[in-house]
């Protein structure tokens, strides 16, 4: 016995469609480039069970990965522009940004159905302590602003306050909001505000959306650069049945 | 996580593991699942704030420290991975 979807969830094939075709997602596609899988991808074929359908067991597949994305050389062009400032060549970012991707299916084609999460169950954090993070809120520079004015001639020592931030920045762990829920939490933005409220409107989704608002330009499922990485990869390594005859390059 | 973050790595290097289990589940948040080729089993839940916990076990052991399992549960769970075993032995 098959595991049971909703009757109104798109097959992969549909969804691929979807994320090529609509402008609002086709970037994933290119994005998707910049994807590395981890050097495990595990399938798992699961014999589901619960109380009211004990005696049918229903098979259904879960396929789990980790990616994350690689930097050089898709952001070279700001080593190129540094070097043309004749300021110092920075080098390229390499903050480690690695999400877990747990992708379910009802048998192993591009024409089944499927379930999806991409990134943790946590709840996004949209404000973490100034401590951790290094770019300066409005209200901290407000404050700093103030401890380095000087009461009576009302005048701001700059260098005081480029010091202070400098100092700061040095200690704190993560460069901003997006990092902090990536590294420490194990969200992605795009897939935590976009992805995951489409899904779960779909029924879909692998546990729970803490972010309910639907995207305005978005109204369909579509797969983020991990998730077609992932399924590109399977088909090409011929676990994955193309039985919709996608086309792979 | 490795040191081999830089690495672009090849679609071949990347290892495919294969893993048949059986799971019971028991609300949307968590499930009981058994490894058919091991005496593995794993508690997985999600607690309130979203975190992903996972408690393994093996059936000889004492379940007591296992409070939100219940013995029922893993009864049932244990007697379909004898018979899907059963099953698969005959082919």
């Amino acid at each position: 016995m098959a595991y049971s979807f909703p009757v109104n969830a798109p097959t992969i094939y549909e969804t691929v469609q979807y994320t090529y075709r609509n402008s609002a997602v086709k970037s994933r596609f290119y994005n998707m480039k910049r994807d590395v899988l981890r050097s495990r991808v595990t399938i798992k074929k699961v014999v589901n069970l619960s109380v009211d359908r004990l005696n049918q067991p229903a098979i259904s597949y879960e396929i789990i990965s980790r990616s994350y994305p690689q930097y050089k050389p898709y952001n070279t062009h700001k080593v190129k522009q540094a070097k043309k400032r004749s300021t110092d060549v920075k080098k390229q970012r390499t903050t480690k940004h690695e999400y877990n991707i747990k992708l379910e299916l009802e048998y192993l084609a591009t024409s089944s159905r499927y379930k999806l999460r991409v990134g943790s169950q946590k709840k996004w954090n949209p404000k973490p302590s100034q401590k951790h993070i290094k770019t300066i809120y409005r209200e901290t520079r407000e404050q700093w602003k103030k401890k380095c004015t000087d009461r009576k001639t009302n005048k701001l020592d700059k260098e005081k306050l480029n010091k202070m931030i400098e100092k700061h920045k040095q200690s704190a762990k993560y460069l901003d909001v997006g990092d902090y829920n990536s590294q420490k939490l194990g969200l992605m933005g795009d897939c935590y505000f976009r992805l995951h409220p489409i899904l779960a409107k779909y029924k879909i989704l692998y546990g729970k959306s803490w972010y309910k608002e639907t995207p305005k330009d978005i109204d369909y499922p579509f797969f983020d650069k991990h998730t077609l990485n992932v399924i590109f990869f399977l088909i090409k390594r011929n676990i994955l049945l193309n039985d919709t005859m996608m086309r792979v390059k | 996580m490795s040191d081999d973050y830089e690495k672009l790595l090849d679609d071949t290097d990347i290892e495919i593991n294969f893993e048949e289990v059986i799971r019971f589940e028991i609300t949307e948040d968590s499930y009981l699942e058994t490894y058919i080729d091991s005496d593995k089993y794993v508690y997985y839940y999600v607690t309130e704030t979203g975190d992903e916990k996972t408690i393994e076990f093996e059936y000889n052991e004492s379940f007591t420290n296992l409070l939100t399992i219940s013995k029922e549960y893993l009864d049932k769970v244990n007697k379909v991975k004898l018979s899907y075993i059963k099953e698969l032995n005959n082919g």
